[in-house]
């Protein structure tokens, strides 16, 4: 096995690439995936203490974690198509100048 | 020396993915690319020994969820913005990302001058700060107990919840 530093290094850079777009971008759906970035990231730091100790109690969080997040997105998912189709949303096509066709 | 390469493979995969996913300002592109990071992200987990996580990540996450998602963001249109995004917005995602990464670029860099051969990381910490946290094994036992279940429920409640208020009092005081 690597050292566990490789790991909780992997780990903190997608815990914080979630939380800057947790707190920074406004699309929930982009919100929703930064959730699940960090949550991912717990899930490495699970599995890699429990490869560390040799302990499986880590793999069953990191599952429960999966389950979450899978669940998370659908339902959330559902919410938002809700929420938008009682009120419109602005979408990025929305806006006319040509700049914002760009597609990145 | 192969499970090295094919870490720093999987790990950079992972974090270009990530970045790319928080970064792109249509939820489209931002599916694939949160696809591709998940992806990377269950390489790791088979790296680890957890075949079974594996499992679950490749068909739960990455077959179900992205492909529930791709269709009901490209079929029904749902680019959400629940309040227009300025362009700038994206960009000081990618500066801040970019900031930590050049620290932790550095930092490993110079790990080799900080640390001592054979020492880790708390090393660096005072001495005896970590005396009073207990055996990972024993705080995981303790975590993981019967009331594990009902806590889990209370806080997967409690996100779509948030998710939901937010979506719905956010459109409210916008209109």
């Amino acid at each position: 096995m690597l050292p566990i530093t490789h790991y909780l290094f992997l780990s903190f850079a997608l815990f914080f690439i979630g939380l800057a777009g947790v707190v920074i971008r406004h699309n929930l759906i982009v919100n929703l995936f930064s959730m699940d970035i960090i949550l991912n990231a717990a899930s490495i730091n699970f599995v890699a203490f429990s490869r560390l100790y040799g302990d499986a109690s880590g793999q069953v969080f990191a599952m429960l974690a999966v389950v979450m997040l899978a669940l998370e997105l659908l339902v959330a998912l559902a919410i938002i198509a809700a929420v938008c189709s009682r009120w419109k949303c602005a979408t990025p096509d929305e806006e006319k100048d040509l700049s914002s066709q760009l597609d990145y | 020396m192969h499970g090295e390469i094919t870490f720093y493979l999987l790990a950079g995969i992972a974090i270009l993915g990530a970045v790319l996913a928080v970064t792109r300002r249509r939820a489209f592109y931002a599916s694939l690319y949160f696809g591709l990071s998940l992806l990377a992200s269950a390489g790791i987990f088979l790296q680890l020994h957890a075949p079974l996580l594996f499992v679950a990540q490749l068909v739960a996450m990455v077959c179900g969820t992205m492909g529930i998602i791709l269709f009901a963001v490209e079929v029904s249109t749902i680019n959400v913005a629940l309040v227009k995004e300025h362009r700038w917005r994206p960009r000081v995602a990618a500066f801040a990302i970019g900031v930590v990464s050049l620290v932790l670029i550095v930092f490993t860099a110079l790990r080799g001058l900080l640390l001592q051969p054979g020492e880790n990381l708390t090393a660096l910490l005072p001495h005896g700060a970590l005396a009073a946290v207990p055996r990972a094994a024993e705080l995981i036992k303790f975590f993981f107990s019967h009331e594990l279940l009902p806590l889990l429920l209370i806080l997967f409640i409690l996100l779509i919840g948030g998710v939901g208020f937010r979506a719905v009092f956010q459109k409210r005081a916008q209109d």
